[in-house]
């Protein structure tokens, strides 16, 4: 599975140092509440509603640069769509992979 | 000319919102997370661009254009790029970026609207109507050009080379003269009372002695003026 990259985050701000924490932060804080809420509606078996969070992780997945996870994701988001898990496995473990790469307590 | 980011995920408005700041021409107003907000800002301001999330929860961004009586600019932001192919049914969309944006691509996109813009304000017109309720013309401001409604000028005053055209809550200093103005205004409407000062007709208060009171500014009316002032007023 491939590791996140920061490589667009670095092309996009040349060196801002501002902007750049300023996006991290919005990933610290959104992506671990997301996937929370993903959880829950999986759980409550509303995979339309699952989808639509899906969709809001899949640019978060694209913004890492990792092209595999982002067509697993993309897999599961139709999957969930057509009301169905498929590629789910695959799912949390790219999740897993990114909340690991973003810092401490998200661990 | 200027912007609004219209987008239901922030990391993608804050994107958008960064590269856009620096583009020299394009200045962004405002961002938003929903299409309701926006339509409310779209209601109260004009926009010459809009950079529109297709998919947000609830409301795509085809229903939202479909809302718009007389729609911007829009360049389209999505990242499904099969939905290029619904964007040839829309007349207001320019173009459409692939998330995650490509700074490259972007100035390209700016850069087709903006050639657009520039025709379009060059055809704009520059001069009045004889309808006091329907004079605009455009202001040239830091390399913006911005509509203003004559029936909302108080006056404009003369400060060397240039005017400073005042409104009930904002003031816009322009390199002109009074005379040049004077020319894109509607005589029914407005009269120069002073060498250094026009007024809008429509806005006087009193006048005492030499002075007339427009809103809160006492402005003097030179001897030579008076009567013709006078004359032009509804005087019982």
């Amino acid at each position: 599975m491939e590791t996140p990259s920061l490589k667009y985050l670095k092309e996009l701000s040349k060196g801002n140092k501002n902007f750049e924490m300023k996006i991290f932060k919005l990933l610290l804080d959104e992506l671990p509440t997301e996937y929370a809420t993903y959880q829950h509606a999986i759980s409550t078996n509303n995979y339309y509603w699952a989808a639509e969070v899906v969709h809001k992780i899949k640019h978060k997945v694209a913004f890492f640069q990792m092209k595999e996870a982002l067509t697993l994701t993309e897999k599961h988001e139709t999957a969930l769509m057509s009301g169905n898990l498929n590629y789910q496995l695959d799912f949390q473990e790219v999740m897993s992979n990114i909340l690991k790469f973003l810092p401490e307590p998200y661990e | 000319m200027n912007c609004i980011i219209i987008d239901d995920e922030s990391v993608s408005r804050e994107i958008l919102t960064f590269l856009c700041e620096k583009e020299p021409d394009l200045e962004v107003l405002g961002s938003f997370s929903n299409a309701m907000d926006a339509f409310r800002f779209l209601n109260k301001e004009q926009v010459d661009l809009i950079f529109l999330d297709v998919h947000m929860p609830g409301f795509s961004g085809f229903d939202f254009i479909q809302t718009l009586k007389k729609p911007p600019h829009i360049i389209l932001t999505t990242s499904d790029q099969s939905i290029a192919i619904h964007a040839f049914d829309y007349e207001s969309i320019i173009d459409f970026l692939v998330k995650p944006i490509n700074p490259d691509r972007l100035k390209k996109a700016i850069s087709r609207v903006f050639k657009l813009y520039k025709k379009e304000v060059k055809t704009a017109p520059q001069t009045n109507l004889d309808n006091g309720d329907k004079n605009q013309f455009y202001i040239n401001i830091d390399k913006r050009l911005i509509k203003l409604n004559a029936n909302e000028v108080n006056l404009i005053e003369a400060q060397g080379d240039y005017a400073l055209i005042k409104l009930d809550n904002q003031e816009f200093k322009v390199h002109s003269t009074l005379s040049k103005i004077f020319e894109k205004l509607s005589p029914d409407s407005f009269f120069q009372v002073h060498r250094s000062y026009i007024i809008n007709l429509h806005k006087i208060i009193d006048i005492q002695d030499n002075t007339v009171l427009i809103q809160k500014s006492v402005i003097p009316i030179s001897r030579s003026r008076r009567a013709e002032l006078m004359s032009r007023l509804n005087l019982i």
